[in-house]
């Protein structure tokens, strides 16, 4: 029976709690912090010496803590990267810039538990050697922003932050940092430059990896929201106790954003693979199963930028064994686990962990207008094929939805598709070319009819049909 | 169909840059004191009295960075918070605040979509038009209170009703795909939409109920 295994969310939404830092203390905040800051240097058996922060790292290593916020890129790999001995300062920042579309599970931390944050990233900047690190939080969480400067400002007067954090000699400054509304805000380096008070044009990797050239070209570390909590428990319960929760090499829980057409839309907490898909959408205990009535039709599982799924398709697993021997399954869509790896291996990705689901009422033209406009929209506009591709996949999928298509429409598609992804400076390219890909090639007869039933329109305009509107606004029919 | 390019320049400050004119010696001596202002600058900012606090919460934000110019989007935001929107002799006091060039923070004003460049109304609605809330209902939604507003659901682009009291645009994704379809009204947040709750948002504001101004 799958159930939630609530971690991060543990106190969220528990009568009573709420983002004050006495109520975190009363629920044993910061507890975990003192034990990081008080580790004493510890001998291994070949004779070298760690000290507190490189048993953190070490602990963040052993635990398989996968990044959160999309790429799933490990979190100790990703600090071991850091040059401690480059002399430049080291900083951290906190990718709170939550925008791929479905996601929604940053904001439940920011608002509701945000010390929580705060705990995991003071011990993720000690055991990095960090001393200023910042949050970036998007312009529209206007509100989360002030939640965030008023718990820091707690933080800093119970001696949280500041200089000599609880007599350790460790001094931390955090402070918050407002984008304003743009998506490319998201991709690390794009997040960098916004912080320097640039346009969010991302960089060019390499030379700028952002552990050696990040913020203001010195080693940075930029860990999601959920990432930086997962630390906290890491270290409280051990990296390995951490790693026996999920599935090897998808350790721990994660936080799913589940929306569109289920019963129950909302943020779930699981043990990453010991869910599958089905579940997610169907069991009561999650989304509850589809409206009275409605088939599934398909199924976007990591946010809008990963390649859609059709209902009913099946896909090859290979699964490795506790011996090391490899075997090959078969899997139906709804019994994908919902993990890192096997997404990836059915071709798609779980993104952000954010699931939106479709039913039969849905017209897959019309989402793709909306998705594709998404990205038109967002494009920060640095390399060609984003910038003009983007937008005439929009305007193309526009003229489709209003009258205008032709058949061949889909194979129109498909090519600028083929001719962004690859060609572009940061993965905003393949996330505007994925859903694109994947939604025309699966659901290429309803691109076709509409295409077909244009044409044939236009050619007896005896049938009365409207000229298409010059501005209308594309979008995925309302019900 | 949204345009894509960012707003276009006001007539207004578009003028001002274009009046602003630096004579080399000038420019070298601005370099040499560390990129201090130009003269017409100086007469442009000259015409924005920034209000009481919005020169103190610039040095507030000054000291939370080591290079002054990772301020721009914070101090930005303070000064449209104050005005009400971004005018351009308010970008070119700041750029001096922040000694930078104007154009270093008019690249910004026209590239991220918070900011504005001309007043909107007293409530600002925003409609998510992202793909969740589109599931959810959201052009239905705008739709109607586009109707109620006696605006245009089919303009692109931020609108405002004659009486300045109501401002409505699309925006993307605001992150609650959970509760679609969402709307921001001003700094704040509403779930789960219906048109007849929007009603009552829009009587209770029309009525001077639930916000100050």
């Amino acid at each position: 029976m799958a159930q939630e295994h609530r971690l991060i969310l543990k106190q969220i939404d528990q009568p009573g709690y709420t983002a004050e830092l006495e109520c975190y203390l009363r629920h044993g905040g910061y507890a975990v912090l003192r034990k990081a800051l008080s580790l004493p240097p510890r001998t291994l058996t070949d004779g070298r010496v760690l000290t507190g922060p490189d048993q953190l790292r070490k602990e963040v290593m052993e635990s398989g803590l996968r990044g959160r916020g999309g790429a799933g890129f490990s979190c100790g790999l990703k600090w071991s990267f850091i040059d401690h001995r480059s002399g430049k300062p080291v900083y951290l920042i906190c990718n709170a810039d939550e925008s791929e579309p479905g996601t929604f599970k940053d904001r439940q931390i920011i608002y509701k538990d945000p010390h929580q944050l705060l705990e995991g990233m003071i011990i993720s900047c000690y055991a990095n050697h960090v001393h200023l690190a910042y949050i970036y939080i998007r312009g529209e969480f206007t509100e989360g922003a002030r939640i965030l400067e008023r718990a820091l400002a707690e933080a800093r007067a119970a001696g949280y932050l500041g200089r000599d954090i609880l007599g350790s000699g460790f001094d931390l400054e955090i402070h918050v940092h407002r984008g304003a509304g743009a998506y490319i805000c998201g991709e690390e380096t794009g997040l960098i430059e916004s912080l320097e008070g640039k346009r969010p044009y991302p960089r060019i990797k390499p030379p700028y990896f952002p552990a050696v050239l990040g913020l203001y070209l010195c080693p940075t570390i930029v860990n999601n929201v959920e990432t930086l909590c997962a630390v906290k428990h890491v270290v409280g319960m051990g990296g390995l106790e951490f790693a026996k929760l999920g599935t090897p090499n998808n350790t721990g829980t994660r936080i799913v954003s589940l929306s569109g057409h289920v019963r129950r839309p909302g943020y779930y907490e699981v043990e990453v693979g010991k869910v599958t898909l089905g579940e997610l959408i169907l069991d009561p205990a999650f989304g509850g199963g589809l409206r009275e009535g409605r088939k599934l039709k398909a199924i976007i599982p990591g946010g809008s930028s990963a390649k859609v799924f059709k209902a009913g398709e099946r896909f090859r697993l290979q699964r490795r064994g506790p011996g090391g021997q490899v075997t090959s399954e078969e899997v139906d869509l709804l019994d994908l686990p919902y993990d890192f790896d096997s997404l990836q291996q059915a071709g798609s990705m779980s993104g952000s962990g954010a699931i939106i689901v479709m039913d039969d009422s849905t017209d897959m033209v019309e989402a793709l207008a909306n998705i594709a406009e998404f990205y038109a929209h967002e494009s920060c506009g640095q390399c060609t094929p984003c910038r003009e591709g983007s937008l005439w996949m929009s305007k193309a999928l526009h003229r489709l939805t209003h009258g205008g298509g032709r058949p061949q429409d889909a194979d129109y598609l498909l090519h600028i598709a083929r001719n962004i992804q690859g060609r572009t400076i940061c993965a905003f390219g393949e996330a505007c070319a994925w859903p694109v890909l994947s939604i025309v090639t699966k659901f290429r007869d309803e691109f076709e009819a509409r295409g077909a039933a244009d044409l044939a329109r236009r050619a007896h305009p005896a049938t009365g049909v409207e000229a298409p509107p010059a501005t209308t606004q594309p979008a995925a029919r309302a019900d | 169909m949204r345009p894509l390019a960012a707003r276009p320049v006001q007539p207004a400050s578009a003028t001002t840059i274009l009046t602003v004119k630096v004579p080399e010696q000038q420019l070298e001596k601005d370099r040499a004191d560390g990129a201090a202002p130009a003269k017409g600058q100086a007469q442009a900012a000259s015409r924005f009295a920034p209000p009481s606090d919005l020169e103190a919460r610039v040095d507030e934000l000054l000291k939370r960075y080591p290079h002054k110019r990772s301020a721009s989007l914070m101090a930005l935001h303070a000064v449209q918070e104050t005005t009400g929107y971004v005018s351009g002799p308010a970008i070119e006091w700041l750029a001096r605040k922040l000694e930078l060039q104007p154009i270093n923070l008019y690249e910004l004003v026209t590239f991220y979509p918070m900011f504005r460049q001309e007043p909107a109304g007293r409530y600002q609605i925003k409609v998510c038009r992202t793909l969740s809330c589109a599931l959810g209902g959201s052009q239905a939604l705008y739709r109607h209170l586009c109707a109620r507003l006696g605006l245009d659901p089919a303009r692109p682009g931020l609108q405002t009703t004659p009486d300045g009291r109501f401002s409505i645009e699309w925006v993307e994704c605001l992150a609650s795909c959970g509760t679609a379809p969402v709307l921001m009204c001003n700094d704040d947040f509403f779930e789960g939409v219906t048109p007849e709750r929007a009603d009552g948002l829009l009587s209770g504001l029309a009525a001077g109920h639930g916000f100050e101004p």
